[in-house]
Formats: C-alpha cells, structure tokens, sequence
C-alpha cells in the first residue's frame, strides 16, 4: 500500500521538476539565442518479489518473479540546439547565427589557475565597451561586458568613431565615420565554433554555455574551418549582421506538454488518494 | 471460519498488489518506452473437501463436498509490449522504433496476441533497441532517447552503449550532430548522404532485435529489458520483419490513463470488498466466542 504512495510520491516530485523545465522554457520564450531545454522521465529501477519454482505453473507467461516498478524520474534533461528565427534590428552590433555555431566569449576573470574562463553562447545582441588594456579602442562584448573572442583568441577591437561590417563568414570591416569614401579595414573574424556534442555542454545561465569540469573543447566543440564551408564541405554556417535571433522555444508545444504534464500530476495525486483510502480500510479492519 | 479470514487477507494482498501496479503505470504516463504493466492474479491451489462422519463413530462414510479455494495470489505482471504513439521532438539523437511484426498464416488480435485452436496463446514478436549494460550484458529498451557523450559514443540516459548489427558500441566521430539515420536503421552522413562506415569498413547500423516471445523480457527498470539467462541472444529483425527506425521522434508510454483510473478504482473496490468480509468474518467470531453458549 505504501508502494503505491511511494511510487505516486516520487512520480510527482519528478513531474514538478518537468513543470518547472516548461515554466523556465516559457519564461525565455523571448529570450535571444535561448535554447529550449527538454526533460524527459525514465522508470525507476524494478524490484523483483522472488518466487520459489513452485510458481512456475501452467499457462504461466513470464520467466518466475514478480517485477514491481517504483514509479518514475528525470532521466535526462536534454537541449535542443534547434536553429531559432532570424528577427531583423537593424543594429550593427546584432549578430545572429545560421546553422550550427556559437560565437566565443571570455570572462572578465579567470579561473583558479589563471586561465581565461572561455564560454559560448548564441546570443549576439552585442554592444561596445572601452577596451581597459588599449585607451581609444573599443571592444565587441556580450551584455554583460564579456569580449567576444576572435579567430585569434582576441577581442575583436574597434578604434572609436569606425562603424563595423560583419560579413557571413565573420570577418569585421571598419569603415572611418571621418572618411567614410576609404577602403574598409579587416578588423579580424569572429571566432565561430560548432558544437559537436550539444548535449555536453551546460548551461551557466546568462545565455552561456560552458563545459563540464574535466572535459576537454576538443571533440566537443570545434572552430569552424571557414575555408571549407567556402568549398562546400561542410554544412554552411553563416554570420547575419542587424539580426537576432529569437529563442527556439515554441509555445504551442510548451502549452500543449504542460497540459500532458499537469494531467498526469492530477493522475498521480488521484493515485495517492486511492492508496490513501486503502490504508484506512487497513486501519478500519477491526471496526 | 478462520480459513475465511485468511482467504480475505489474501484477496486484499493481491489486489494491493494490483493496486501497486496501476499506480506504477500512471506514474509512468509520459516515460517514452514505457510499457504497460498488468498483474495477473491466480487462485491459490485447489484442496478437495470431504465429509467424514457417520459408520457408527467410525467415519467410514466419506462424502467429498467439492473443491475449493482458499484465496488468490499475484502470480506475474505481464507487459503489454505493444507499440506506443510516436511524437515529434526533432532531436536529432532521439530515436523511435515501428514495429508491427506479423507472423505468415497468424492474425494478431488488438493486444498483439493469436490463440490457436488448440488454445495455444502465440504472441507478436517485438523489435527492440540492443544496448549494452557496464555488466558487458546485452539489454533491450524502446526507449530510443539517447545522446552523444564526450568520447563520441551514442549512449541512453543512464550510460549504456548503444550496440551496431555487429553487436559493437556505435560510435560517431567528427560531425556527431549531423548524421541522419534511414528507417532501416542504417547511419548516414546528413550533409553527403554517404552511409557511415564502422571499423571494418561495412556501413554502420543500429542493432534491432526481434524477440520472439516478448514476455519472456524481464523488466529492468530504467526503461530496459533483459532476457533470463540461456534463453540466448535474439537475432536482428530481417529486413522483411518490415520494422522502422525514425529520427527526431520519441515512443511515448502505451499506458491508456482512461483503463488506469478505471482499473485503480476497481483494485481499491475489490481491496474494500475485501476489507468487509474480513469484518463480517470477525463479526460472526464475534459471535461465536462471545455470545454462543452465554447463560
């Protein structure tokens, strides 16, 4: 009987972390460069009642034992690197990206052993901020004031009063505002990886990700070898400056799932009723 | 009288039980792969009641009164392994299995079973996903949500490798995110549409299996299966067993919420009826020991 409850106990914390993965997902159904994130259950590990061989009787189906499940849990909780839509801005600082890249990003403090914290993201609503290691330069940073990494492993430096030009594959023109008629200037190239095992990778918040503690970028992640898109072959992957992209959550399927989800929450809550009037019957043996 | 007391105890069990069962199928609504779970109930075995008595004192006159029984047992759970609905989640790593294997000369019912005219019950072969367990033994599971880890091998959530047709751990190098799988269950490059090739050069393929007699899969928990020892490993499905492998979809749980509310009510009911014979049974004791032979 506290089987039962057990079981309808533990299915239902688990469908109240689900209900809180669809919350966070809603939530972000504005969020630039978000990616949905996707829970899905498993059944908990079955405990057998053993039985002697004397249970082996005629018109029997299964081999002996009598399985008994323990309800169900988060199995995993996996991200969807689907490809959100491209919202045009207008802004020269909006970066979005076609196909599957991320743009590199370094914090402002290193780690423990005094290398940079390196971390990806697919948000590219981008901005200016003053370069503290070169006065009169700018550099291309996050919201939050992180330098986005070019293919040299360096801020991408803007010197005042020049307007960028991205192109698709990330290379950064700067024209003079002063002599807007002169040729423009290679700043550098974004430095642009593809993620080769999305579902390794962590969310750190703040629309970054990061790598597990001990795992190396290699074979996870990957520069993307521009050179070889330009000969097809590879999948394309393209920069678009002025846009952005919009999250890659679908309400639809959110409100439809939650729906599926709540219902099974009432199912089980209903199932702790039922196993709750057993035990009273028990109590009430002996009225 | 006592008999009957304990007759009652064991219909409550039994259907506490089933009570237990139908509340892991609920719980198990929205597991992809899950299969449902019925707890079959025997009868206790049957004892031949007689009469002894009369002969002068000697009971030589014997009258048998009949069988009975004195209660009911679980004897198994067996597992609907019927094909659940399939739902889109345009994962890339998320797979999903159709299979509706037939049998010449057998039409399977709606429960995916054929009863001969000799009452001989014949159950539809199921295809499975192989994976392989940390024990090196072969698991199966229709729960096809698996990801690529950091080395590159194609795993379920809890680790397991998922096996090739040659029984080896699939492994994706290079460009994890961009293989397309063909509903035979081959792997192929998405962006060339070459197949993938494994070490020997021969292209790469998910290892389907046919289990030829379903219930004899042992739940493990965790969504897989596994068969009792010597019973062999089950062979690939042959290309004719006409099973599909589809990407970016997922097999929700064959659990009907509609048959699993009606079911708990009707174990709790049958644990009530129960409960009251128990009741009417200590009544009557009751009676016997307190009322019978009072002066």
């Amino acid at each position: 009987m506290n089987h039962s409850m057990i079981n309808a106990l533990v299915s239902m914390q688990a469908i109240q972390q689900k209900l809180d993965v669809i919350a966070n997902n809603i939530a972000n159904v504005n969020t630039t460069g978000y990616k949905r994130r996707e829970a899905s259950f498993q059944d908990i590990l079955t405990s057998v009642y053993r039985q002697p061989p004397g249970f082996q009787l005629a018109g029997r189906l299964t081999p002996l034992g009598l399985p008994q499940g323990w309800g169900a849990k988060i199995g995993q909780i996996g991200l969807s690197m689907e490809q959100g839509s491209l919202m045009p801005t207008y802004r020269a600082y909006d970066l979005a990206i076609e196909g599957e890249g991320l743009f590199e990003i370094r914090l402002d403090v290193p780690d423990g052993e005094g290398n940079p914290e390196i971390r990806w993201t697919r948000d590219g609503a981008f901005q200016l901020t003053y370069d503290p290691a070169e006065p009169g330069m700018m550099m291309l940073a996050t919201q939050e004031g992180y330098p986005v990494l070019g293919t040299d492993g360096q801020p991408i430096r803007i010197p005042v009063n020049h307007t960028p030009r991205i192109d698709e594959e990330g290379r950064v023109w700067l024209t003079d505002e002063a002599r807007p008629e002169a040729e423009p200037q290679l700043a550098g190239q974004l430095k642009i990886v593809r993620a080769l095992r999305p579902q390794v990778l962590i969310n750190d918040g703040a629309n970054l990700f990061r790598l597990p503690p001990g795992v190396a970028a290699e074979g996870v992640l990957e520069t993307v070898d521009m050179e070889a898109m330009r000969a097809g072959d590879q999948r394309k992957i393209a920069v678009r400056q002025g846009f952005l992209e919009q999250s890659n959550v679908n309400l639809t399927d959110e409100l439809t799932e939650l729906m599926t989800v709540q219902r099974a929450y009432q199912l089980n809550a209903r199932a702790i009723i039922s196993s709750d009037t057993l035990m009273s019957l028990a109590n009430n043996l002996r009225a | 009288m006592l008999r009957g007391l304990n007759t009652a105890a064991a219909g409550m069990i039994a259907s506490q039980r089933r009570h237990d069962t139908i509340t892991n199928n609920i719980a198990n609504l929205n597991t992809p792969g899950y299969k449902a779970n019925f707890a079959v109930q025997r009868s206790f075995p049957e004892m031949l009641i007689t009469l002894y008595g009369g002969g002068g004192g000697t009971n030589a006159h014997r009258t048998v009164i009949g069988r009975m029984h004195t209660g009911v047992f679980a004897e198994e759970a067996t597992a609907l392994h019927l094909q659940g609905d399939l739902v889109e989640t345009r994962n890339p790593s998320d797979f999903a299995l159709i299979s509706n294997i037939q049998i010449p000369g057998i039409q399977f019912d709606a429960s995916g079973k054929f009863v001969t005219p000799e009452g001989e019950r014949i159950f539809q072969p199921q295809a499975m996903f192989a994976v392989r367990a940390p024990d090196g033994q072969e698991r199966y599971t229709r729960n096809g949500k698996f990801t690529v880890d950091a080395a590159g091998q194609l795993v379920t959530p809890d680790g397991y490798l998922v096996l090739d047709s040659q029984r080896r751990p699939i492994r994706l190098d290079g460009s994890g995110t961009d293989v397309k799988v063909t509903p035979q269950g081959v792997l192929i490059d998405g962006f060339t549409g070459a197949p993938l090739l494994d070490e020997d050069g021969q292209p790469l393929a998910f290892l389907i299996v046919r289990v030829d007699d379903p219930n004899r899969l042992i739940r493990e928990g965790n969504g897989n299966f596994r068969l009792p020892e010597g019973d062999g490993l089950p062979p690939a499905a042959a290309p004719e067993d006409g099973v599909e492998v589809l990407q970016g979809f997922v097999e929700r749980s064959n659990v009907d919420p509609v048959q699993a509310t009606v079911d708990l009510m009707s174990a709790a009911r049958v644990y009530e009826a129960n409960q009251r014979v128990v009741q009417f049974l200590d009544r009557s004791l009751e009676k016997a020991v307190n009322e019978v032979g009072r002066v």
